[in-house]
């Protein structure tokens, strides 16, 4: 096994000959387009950052185009904190309430008030679609972009030639309910994920963050199977570890988080009663998982991590606990079965609400639980990967005990349009090698 | 296309849509059809062809290969599945369906030979047609045999790929044709690129031919004879699919041994389970609706209320509406405070 | 409505024992019966194009053509012009508006076809005929005016704010949950059977011997099989036997088409016979679709001036596909707003969805926006539905506000310690203090509301990227222009479609 701290070296040496292409690209003449696909807590956001920072040192007028108002403002904030030479300007919708302000930001609503000269602007891709005209940029940086939509990528195409795009496109895709069938074959489709479409240019170069920081050593690989291309996990085999100051009953509950003092991931199966259950809102299941947050509490449970500058051991606090499911009415299950004191401090949301965010030891209700004839919708492995890959230091998933039977007696239907890839098929394949991963 | 290889493909698909169903199960492995099930019980057969339809796909098949496979030629061509200025063309069709092979078996034989050829270097032809398989081990059947529409080949560095490729009369309709149709298309691609790869591996050809996980539909035009070809269909899932579902329905033949010669009395005992997607393929569908509509089973509302009910009935979803009984289990009682919430919105 | 509400309500629908409404008021738009179209197609197996055309105006009687060969392009095209003329006279396409503002007396010329095999047929015999260029000059254009308008019907009946082509069962379908599977709801005997009062079991069993009967585009095998001999006597016998054939072949195929339009008519007959209400919703909806048909004039006068024609498949240019792609998706976003904002059935259904908050005004407050802008703002106190799809960031509109273009935007959303939340709302106007909404309003209803104006911005913006290009007023005009152009190998879409 490699040197740990040599393997994170020579991560950091890829990722900042990275930033350099980049940058060298952004700061040519012409035209460019880049898109950077990134794993899961790979730095994406830190890089976007490192890059507006050398381009405003640069003296070039840089924007930021985030998905949502939250995002924007983490950006911004991360921004200040790196202290550009340059004004950091916070492009806000018509209807932001006037407190809405980030220290070290400007907040303006329209282009008419950016400064001139060079800057950083960070707003929403609503906002940035929508405004009439504003001074040509040296440059636009797209964050998160595979949750943005082709056609929403194309009004901000006004404002500059030199494009990043930068996302993680193993996780949700933009959420459309428009029907789509009129642009299913077309050769650009308005509503898939803008690199996606982009990336059908062959013009476009595609580059790829080589690691992942957040995820465990052997968590990388589980949720590998969801990505077309490899990475690497910066944390080593044991670097990061999962331990409790005590125990209690040995039940099913215990020997999930027993088997985590070996891995990062374990498995938690609930039996499937003959009776039946709700997909929806599986109130067993709600149960074994909120348990398994209250067992890991009461057990003082540790997190461990020995792949930062100084190792840290983290006694695990409720909001070190994450929850999340695939489906709302299992959200509510899940927070009904909380205990009160509980239920403002571990946070339980949908997956679509987790992007983004992370923390310690994530519980997760399997995507296919109590789901015996796995729709597309099911299959879309989107959701699971998101789930799959918020916690630093362990993941327990909780799921009826079905779901490896259904696995491997679902036949797909190949429903996709003409040409398109089977989203059904694969997302077959993807469930069944996390499966095997998680359950070897 | 031969019957015997139509047969193979429909009995596996039937199979397929319904695996639960173990009656379903057994008129698929014993071949003993449904329909005859059906009419046994009182049931005029509901399916069958039109002789329009039956004429419309010969004829648009036979266009395909027209003037050795022109037509189908150009667009392999323009979409690059094969380069320009290829040439040849192999026909394995059978006398019947416009082609030279007097009989399966020596389509199947001329088949393999080319098979070899073109692995040695020997065959040169870049499209075949009604290539016929037999699949081994008799999986489900004594022998299996399988045609495959159309065959597109290009060379490889370590030999040719070959391409699958399914003719379907429907017409083309962009992102409006027909998801169950273009899933048929699709399984059956598949099927026939699962067979290819048993063929190829045990006649120990692997190592120069293989077999391409993208294939093509040849689709029609609306109201035209033309072709419309899409190329770079996935495959990969469905080749999968057809190598999984073979080998269950040979662990449920296993499983279940029914004695052919009795096939009428264990269909009719074996247990069934009806579902949605019975309504269109399953003569006997209406049976067995009838059956779960006398029980009030929760089925009769469709999957997504099976899903919701599992095992409980409609019935006893109905007594516990009354407040008659209390729920037995934490399952009633969540369906039942789920449907009372809904009744709040109704003042009936 | 969720998958998930929808199968709850086909549960109770079935234990209550008959078809339930799933709306208070009628959300489409019925035109008047002078100026409906219904329309039936048949079609042979195997075919794409008719066998026969039938439609009905009014309460005039049926004109029904058939071919005695639908194999025969030649005859299908005659037959096809000929509906198409009908078709044109009906919407008016022939009347080329001067100016782009809706008639003035608000009628909308409307179609009305069975169900999903009907509208697929538009589908196709636009695919047909909206580009063809081969052909006998006259018959052309009558034939590419056709299919354009077969192309327009298909995508009006796919966009929920349209009514310009409404098919029946769909309608049906929308206003009542039926006790019954899903894939047996596709056919609009069934739901007609479904509906006269009767026990549960009564319901089931006419709807039973209901779906027997074919309404689709196709006909049984059996009929088929009868009239194979005919087509082929036709084809291949003397005058006189050919006579013969047709006349029977037109007698048998007028009876189907027949039973269609009546079914039709049934459904119409029962969608009045429910007596709901016309919902506000209706009538935006109609509205629009009167712009639509307007629109669609123009553009055809454009066509028939020299301008290419749209695929009836796709758009293959990436502007053009992203601005229709958002004009759909605010015409969607507009009528689910409109559904909301009218119908309390759909209402309870959203907020139990996490699309809509229900509670209390806690507090009232200005707020200024820079420079000088007063702002209402609310805290609404509710109870706990469940997650929220909201977010801060979202739009909203109460449906008790009087000023239908008000809308409220949600600055945040703090979950209480014991249930429920405190939800903070902006208007997006600024307001008089004696225009202060929700005067008195204690417990209230916000409902996503969504931008569709803005949506249309975006279209129209994406739109203008082609003039921006032409004129080279574009930092990434190379970009843009290889993206437009780009061959990935596709097959390209025949500019005409030969006859063989």
């Amino acid at each position: 096994m490699t040197d740990p701290s040599l393997h994170r070296a020579d991560l950091s040496r890829k990722t900042d000959a990275l930033a350099q292409r980049l940058l060298e690209r952004l700061t040519s003449e012409g035209e460019t387009a880049d898109v950077v696909a990134s794993p899961p807590g790979a730095g994406k956001t830190r890089l976007l950052v490192k890059l507006c920072v050398a381009l405003a040192g640069q003296g070039k007028a840089i924007g930021v185009v985030c998905q949502t108002t939250q995002q924007a403002n983490d950006v911004a904030k991360r921004l200040v904190d790196e202290t550009p030479q340059c004004p950091i300007v916070r492009f806000l919708g018509s209807s932001a309430p006037a407190d809405d302000k980030i220290d070290g930001t400007l907040s303006v609503r329209k282009t008419s008030e950016f400064p001139v000269g060079k800057k950083v602007v960070i707003g929403t891709s609503a906002k940035w679609s929508l405004i009439g005209m504003c001074d040509v940029l040296d440059a636009l940086l797209i964050d998160e972009a595979w949750q943005m939509t082709f056609s929403t990528f194309l009004p901000i195409m006004r404002f500059t030639g030199r494009f990043l795009i930068i996302g993680d496109p193993g996780q949700l895709p933009p959420v459309v309910t428009t029907p789509t069938e009129r642009w299913a074959t077309s050769d650009m489709p308005p509503h898939v994920a803008a690199p996606e479409v982009l990336l059908r240019d062959g013009q476009i170069q595609l580059h790829q963050l080589p690691a992942t920081w957040r995820l465990p050593h052997d968590s990388a690989k589980a949720i590998a199977p969801f990505y077309d291309f490899a990475f690497e996990s910066a944390a080593q085999p044991t670097e990061r570890r999962f331990s409790r100051a005590g125990s209690g009953p040995l039940d099913d509950i215990e020997r999930a988080l027993n088997a985590l003092n070996d891995r990062s991931t374990s498995l938690l199966l609930v039996p499937t009663p003959a009776s039946g259950t709700l997909a929806t809102g599986d109130r067993g299941v709600a149960s074994a998982i909120v348990q398994t947050a209250v067992r890991a509490l009461e057990t003082g449970a540790v997190a461990t991590s020995r792949d930062r500058a100084k190792p840290r051991n983290d006694i695990l606090l409720p909001q070190d606990i994450g929850i999340t499911t695939s489906r709302r009415e299992m959200v509510r299950a899940i927070r009904d079965e909380l205990p009160s004191e509980l239920r403002t401090q571990i946070r339980v949301d949908t997956a679509e609400r987790w992007q983004g965010s992370e923390c310690q030891l994530m519980i997760i209700a399997h995507p296919l639980s109590s789901v015996r004839v796995p729709s597309e919708f099911d299959l879309a492995t989107g959701r699971l990967c998101v789930m799959a890959s918020r916690h630093r230091c362990a993941l327990i998933v909780v799921t009826r005990d079905h779901v490896p039977e259904t696995l491997a007696g679902h036949m797909p239907s190949a429903t996709q349009p003409l040409g398109q890839s089977d989203t059904a098929g694969r997302g077959l394949f993807q469930h069944r090698s996390f499966w095997e991963a998680i359950s070897a | 296309m031969a019957s015997g290889s139509q047969d193979t493909r429909r009995r596996f698909e039937q199979w397929a849509r319904n695996p639960r169903c173990h009656a379903n199960a057994v008129s698929a492995i014993v071949n003993f059809p449904m329909r005859m099930v059906a009419e046994a019980e009182g049931v005029k057969a509901q399916f069958g062809q039109s002789p329009f339809a039956l004429i419309r796909g010969r004829q648009f098949e036979e266009g395909v290969f027209l003037d050795d496979a022109s037509r189908l030629r150009d667009q392999l061509e323009a979409s690059g599945v094969i380069a320009c200025g290829t040439t040849g063309f192999v026909d394995f069709r059978l006398q019947n369906n416009g082609g030279p092979m007097p009989s399966l078996d020596a389509a199947i034989e001329a088949s393999l030979d080319w098979l070899r050829d073109l692995a040695a270097g020997r065959a040169q032809q870049t499209i075949a047609s009604g290539l016929s398989l037999r699949i081994p081990g008799g999986v489900m059947l004594p022998e299996a045999t399988l045609c495959i529409d159309a065959l597109a080949v290009r060379p490889t560095q370590s030999g040719s790929e070959l391409v699958v490729g399914e003719i379907k009369v429907y017409p083309d309709r962009g992102g409006y044709t027909d998801t169950t149709q273009l899933a048929t298309s699709r399984a059956q691609a598949g099927m026939y690129g699962h067979a290819l790869q048993i063929t190829l591996k045990a006649a120990n050809l692997e190592g120069s031919l293989s077999v391409s996980e993208r294939g093509f539909l040849v689709l029609s035009h609306s109201g035209s004879n033309r072709i419309r070809l899409r190329h770079d269909e996935d495959l990969r899932a469905q080749i999968q699919r057809a190598r999984d579902g073979l080998r269950q329905l040979s662990e449920v033949a296993q499983q279940l041994r029914p004695n052919p010669d009795s096939a009428l009395a264990v269909i009719q005992s074996a247990p069934t389970s009806y579902c949605e997607s019975c309504v269109s393929f399953c003569e006997r569908a209406s049976i067995c609706r009838a059956h779960a509509v006398a029980e009030e089973r929760p089925e009769i509302l469709g999957d997504a209320v099976k899903q919701l009910m599992g095992d409980m009935s409609l019935a006893r979803l109905r007594q516990l509406m009354s407040n008659n009984t209390e729920p037995s289990n934490a399952h009633e009682q969540e369906v039942l405070e789920m449907i009372r919430e809904i009744a709040e919105g109704y003042d009936v | 409505m969720s998958e998930d509400r929808s199968t709850r309500r086909r549960i109770l629908a079935y234990l209550k024992g008959r078809p339930l409404p799933l709306v208070e008021s009628m959300p489409l738009h019925i035109s008047d019966p002078a100026d409906r179209m219904v329309i039936a197609f048949l079609r042979m197996a195997g075919e794409s194009l008719p066998w026969a055309i039938g439609w009905k105006i009014a309460d005039g009687p049926a004109r029904i053509l058939s071919v005695p060969e639908p194999r025969n392009r030649d005859l299908v095209s005659s037959m096809v012009a000929e509906f198409g003329d009908a078709l044109i006279s009906h919407l008016g396409i022939d009347s080329i508006p001067t100016d782009e503002e809706p008639i003035p007396d608000e009628r909308l010329p409307q179609v009305w076809i069975g169900g999903p095999t009907d509208l697929d047929m538009l589908h196709l015999i636009a695919l047909r005929f909206a580009r063809a260029r081969r052909g006998n000059d006259n018959l052309l254009s009558r034939l590419n005016c056709c299919g354009r308008c077969c192309h327009e019907l298909f995508e009006c009946a796919g966009n929920p704010f349209r009514a310009n082509c409404v098919v029946a069962s769909q309608a049906l379908r929308t206003v009542l949950v039926f006790p019954t599977e899903p894939i047996r709801t596709m056919h609009l005997g069934y739901l007609l059977a479904m509906i006269p009062d009767g026990t549960l079991h009564q319901r089931l069993s006419r709807g039973e011997i209901a779906e027997s009967v074919a309404l689709s585009t196709s006909l049984t095998p059996d009929v088929e099989r009868g009239l194979e001999p005919l087509v082929t006597a036709w084809s291949k016998g003397g005058d006189a036997e050919r006579e013969s054939a047709r006349l029977e072949l037109d007698c048998i195929l007028a009876k189907e088409v027949t039973r269609r339009l009546d079914s039709v008519g049934a459904a119409l007959q029962a969608l009045g016979n429910l007596k709901l209400p016309v919902s506000p919703s209706a009538t935006s909806i109609r509205t629009q679709s009167i712009r639509a048909l307007q629109m669609f004039k123009n553009y055809n006068a454009r066509v028939v001036g020299g301008e290419p024609s749209r695929s009836p498949e796709t758009d293959h240019d990436p502007l053009f596909a992203a601005s229709h792609f958002l004009q759909l998706d605010a015409d969607r976003q507009e009528a689910a707003g409109e559904l909301l904002h009218n119908d309390s059935l759909a209402l309870s259904d959203a907020v139990h969805n996490g699309k809509a908050i229900c509670g209390d005004v806690v507090k009232r407050e200005l707020i200024t926006i820079p420079p000088r802008t007063l702002r209402v703002r609310l805290t609404v106190q509710t109870a706990d539905f469940g997650p929220l799809r909201l977010r801060e960031g979202d739009w909203t509109h109460c449906p008790i506000d009087t000023n239908s273009s008000l809308r409220w935007v949600i600055q945040s959303i703090d979950e209480i310690p014991n249930g429920g939340r405190l939800v903070v709302l902006q208007a997006n106007k600024p307001l008089g203090v004696d225009q202060e909404p929700l005067q008195g309003s204690k417990r209230v209803v916000f409902h996503e509301a969504s931008e569709p104006e803005l949506r249309r911005r975006l279209a129209a913006m994406v739109w203008d990227l082609d003039d921006r290009l032409k004129s080279d007023a574009l930092p990434s005009r190379a970009f843009l222009a290889r993206l437009r152009g780009q061959d990935r190998g596709h097959t390209p879409l025949p500019s005409d479609v030969e006859d063989d």
